[in-house]
C-alpha cells in the first residue's frame, strides 16, 4: 500500500490494484544481420540497451505501475520471454500466465543473433497475444487500455527459407493488423534501424513506421517506453507524433553530448 | 492550480467543502495544461437540515478530454452549468424518491443542453458569421444546413469533458454522471454494524465511517459533447440517513482512491471499491483542519500520487464533526 502523510500528520493511504494497465509487446529482431558488422554488432548494443533500459525505468513510478511488457524475439523462429523461467521459449512451451511483467520485474537474458527474419509469424503471434491479454485483464476487471506492439528490426521480413518477402506477400498480415487497429484491439509501431527496408515496413504500418537509424538502441528503448505512457486514448498518428518529438529530443541530446565530448 | 478550502456557508456546523485540482505528471511531461475543473455552490431554497444551513449543496467535478485542444474550457463550462442548474428548485428533504428521481432526470438533460449551448456560444464567438451552423443548432444538436452536423459536432468535441455532480439535501443525495469521473459516499457506522470501511461486509473500520463507491468510473468514456450524450447520463438518487460525506473525483484519481476487489478477496466481477485507507483519513484530516484543502493538494502533488499521470481532482463535502447529517 502506498501512503502519504498530510500536513497535520494524518496518514492517507492510496488504493491498490486499480491502476490502468498498458500492455506492451516488444518484438525484437534477432536475425543474423544483427551480428553485422562483426566489430560493432547491433545485437550487442541491443543487449546493453535492454539491461540499461529496464534499469532506467525502474525508478519511474508511473511507468512501473502502468506498463507491463512482453518480449518476443524472432529470427528463423519465434520465441517469447517466459518470466517464470527467465528464458526465451517457443510460444507453445511458454507459460501463458507468465509472459507480461511490470517493468521492474523484467530482467531479460542476453540475446544472440542468427537465422532469418521470420517477422510475419512473430507479428501474428503478437496480435493474438495482444487480444488475449486485453481479454484476460478485462475479464479480471482490471482497467486496461489497447495494447501496443513495437517491432524493432534492421531488415525486412523473410520466409522460413530466408527468401525475402515483399509488400504483396505480407499484405494479408498487414490487413489483419489494420483491422485490429480499427477494432481498437492493438496498435503496431515499427522502428527500423540500420538496414531496415522502409517500403516493406510501411506496408505493415503505413502511419507508424519510423526509421531511427541515427539513434542507438538505448535511446530507442527509452523512446518506446516514453511513447507507451498514457497513450490509451490517443490515435496511432498522435502516438507517432509523440514518438517523433521524443526522437528529436534524443537527437538533440546526442548532439549536445557529442559537443560536450 | 490550487484551490483553497471552501465552505458553502459560514458559521459553526456548516458542512466542510474542500477540493483540490492538480496537474497530472503526464500532462506536465507532455506540455499539456490541467484539464480538470471543480466547483461547489450552495443551492437556493430552505427546508434542509441545519448542517447544510437549510440550503442544498451542489458539487461538480469535470475532466476535459486529454487529447482535445480546448477541453479545459469545456470542463469549466460543465461544472458551471451543473452548479447553476442543480442549485434551483431542489426537491425538499421530505420529498419522495419518485420526486427526486424525476427532478435529477430532468436536470441532467438540462445540464447537457446548457453545456452544449455554452460550447456553441464559444464556437460562435470564434466564427462570428451569421450563417455559422452553431447559430442554427437546436438543443438536440441538429443544425439546419445539411452536411454541417458532423462539422459542428467535431468542433464541439474540441471542448469535450466528462462530468459528475451531486446535490446534497440530506438524507437525499442525487447524482448525475457522464463518463469516467466517480462518486463515493461516506456514512457513519452504527454500533453493531459490520464494517470494513468499504461499505460492504468485513471488519470494523478504523474511522467509524464507511465509504461506498456509488458511481464507478465508466469506460469507454462518453463526453458531454458526444452525440446522444443526453441519453448516456447516469442518474442516481440515494436516501442515506447516516450520510456523513460525499466525495467526487476525476478518473485520474481512480488508481489512488479505488481498490481492486481482489484486495478484499472478492470476485473480480464485483468491480472497484472505494479505498477506505484513502477516504477515511482524508475525511478525518479535513475535519481536523476545518476544511483546509492544502494538505489534499500536497498529497495529490506528491511523488506517491505521480503514478496516475493524469490530472487529479477531488472535491469533498463532509459533515463537520463526522456525525450524521440527520
Amino acid at each position: 500500500m502506498t501512503t502519504a502523510t498530510g500536513a497535520t500528520g494524518t496518514r492517507i493511504g492510496f488504493g491498490s490494484g486499480w491502476d490502468e494497465r498498458q500492455p506492451v509487446i516488444v518484438l525484437l529482431d534477432t536475425s543474423a544481420s544483427m551480428n553485422r558488422p562483426a566489430h560493432d554488432p547491433p545485437i550487442a548494443s541491443l543487449n546493453r540497451a535492454l539491461t540499461r533500459g529496464f534499469d532506467a525505468v525502474r525508478d519511474r513510478d508511473r511507468l512501473r505501475s502502468r506498463v507491463e511488457v512482453c518480449l518476443v524475439a524472432f529470427d528463423s523462429r519465434v520465441r517469447v520471454f517466459d518470466i517464470a523461467a527467465g528464458a526465451f521459449r517457443p510460444p507453445e512451451e511458454a507459460d501463458r500466465e507468465a509472459l507480461f511483467s511490470p517493468l521492474d520485474g523484467l530482467r531479460p537474458p542476453e540475446l544472440t543473433a542468427g537465422g532469418y527474419t521470420c517477422m510475419v509469424p512473430a507479428l501474428r503471434f503478437a496480435l493474438d497475444l495482444a487480444r488475449r491479454r486485453r481479454r484476460d485483464l478485462s475479464a479480471r476487471q482490471v482497467p486496461v487500455v489497447r495494447p501496443l506492439i513495437w517491432l524493432l528490426t534492421d531488415g525486412a521480413p523473410s520466409d522460413e527459407a530466408g527468401a525475402r518477402l515483399g509488400a504483396a506477400e505480407i499484405a494479408a498480415t498487414a490487413e489483419q493488423l489494420r483491422q485490429a487497429e480499427h477494432d481498437d484491439e492493438c496498435v503496431l509501431f515499427v522502428i527500423g534501424v540500420r538496414g531496415a527496408d522502409r517500403e516493406v515496413l510501411e506496408a505493415l504500418a503505413p502511419q507508424a513506421t519510423h526509421l531511427l537509424e541515427d539513434l542507438d538502441f538505448g535511446r530507442i528503448l527509452d523512446i518506446v517506453f516514453q511513447s507507451s505512457d498514457r497513450t490509451g486514448h490517443l490515435r496511432a498518428t498522435e502516438i507517432s507524433d509523440r514518438l517523433r518529438t521524443h526522437a528529436e529530443n534524443a537527437r538533440t541530446l546526442d548532439s549536445l553530448e557529442g559537443d560536450h565530448r | 492550480m490550487t484551490a483553497a478550502a471552501r465552505r458553502a456557508a459560514a458559521g459553526g456546523g456548516a458542512p466542510i467543502v474542500a477540493g483540490a485540482v492538480v496537474q497530472g505528471t503526464g500532462h506536465l511531461a507532455s506540455g499539456r495544461g490541467c484539464q480538470d475543473a471543480f466547483k461547489a455552490a450552495a443551492g437556493h431554497g430552505g427546508g434542509g437540515p441545519a448542517t447544510t444551513g437549510g440550503r442544498p449543496l451542489v458539487l461538480a467535478v469535470a475532466d476535459g478530454a486529454g487529447s482535445r485542444d480546448r477541453s479545459a474550457l469545456g470542463a469549466h463550462l460543465a461544472v458551471d452549468a451543473a452548479c447553476r442548474l442543480l442549485a434551483t428548485d431542489v426537491p425538499p428533504a421530505d420529498g419522495g424518491a419518485a420526486v427526486w428521481r424525476g427532478w435529477i432526470g430532468e436536470r441532467s438533460v438540462a445540464v447537457v443542453d446548457a453545456y452544449l449551448r455554452a460550447v456553441r456560444a464559444v464556437l460562435a464567438a470564434d466564427h462570428p458569421d451569421p450563417a455559422d451552423d452553431a447559430d442554427d443548432a437546436d438543443d438536440t444538436g441538429m443544425v439546419g444546413a445539411a452536411g454541417t452536423v458532423d462539422s459542428a459536432q467535431a468542433d464541439e468535441g474540441a471542448l469535450a469533458a466528462t462530468l459528475v455532480a451531486a446535490v446534497l439535501r440530506p438524507p437525499w443525495v442525487a447524482f448525475l454522471a457522464l463518463g469516467d469521473c466517480f462518486a463515493t459516499v461516506l456514512t457513519r457506522t452504527r454500533p453493531g454494524d459490520d464494517n470494513d470501511g468499504h461499505g460492504g461486509d468485513g471488519d470494523e473500520g478504523s474511522h467509524g465511517e464507511r465509504c461506498r463507491l456509488v458511481l464507478p468510473p465508466r469506460t469507454p468514456a462518453v463526453f458531454l459533447s458526444t452525440p446522444g450524450a443526453r441519453a448516456s447520463v447516469t442518474t442516481l438518487v440515494l436516501r442515506e440517513p447516516d450520510l456523513s460525506g460525499v466525495v467526487l473525483a476525476t478518473d485520474g484519481c481512480a488508481p489512488l482512491a479505488l481498490d481492486h476487489p481482489s484486495v478484499l478477496g472478492l470476485p473480480d466481477d464485483h468491480g472497484p471499491l472505494a479505498a477506505p485507507d484513502f477516504f477515511g483519513p482524508l475525511a478525518a484530516l479535513l475535519r481536523a483542519n476545518g476544511g483546509d484543502a492544502e494538505p489534499l493538494r500536497a498529497l495529490l502533488s506528491g511523488p506517491a500520487a505521480a503514478r496516475s499521470g493524469d490530472d487529479l481532482t477531488v472535491l469533498c463535502a463532509l459533515c463537520p464533526d463526522g456525525a450524521r447529517w440527520l
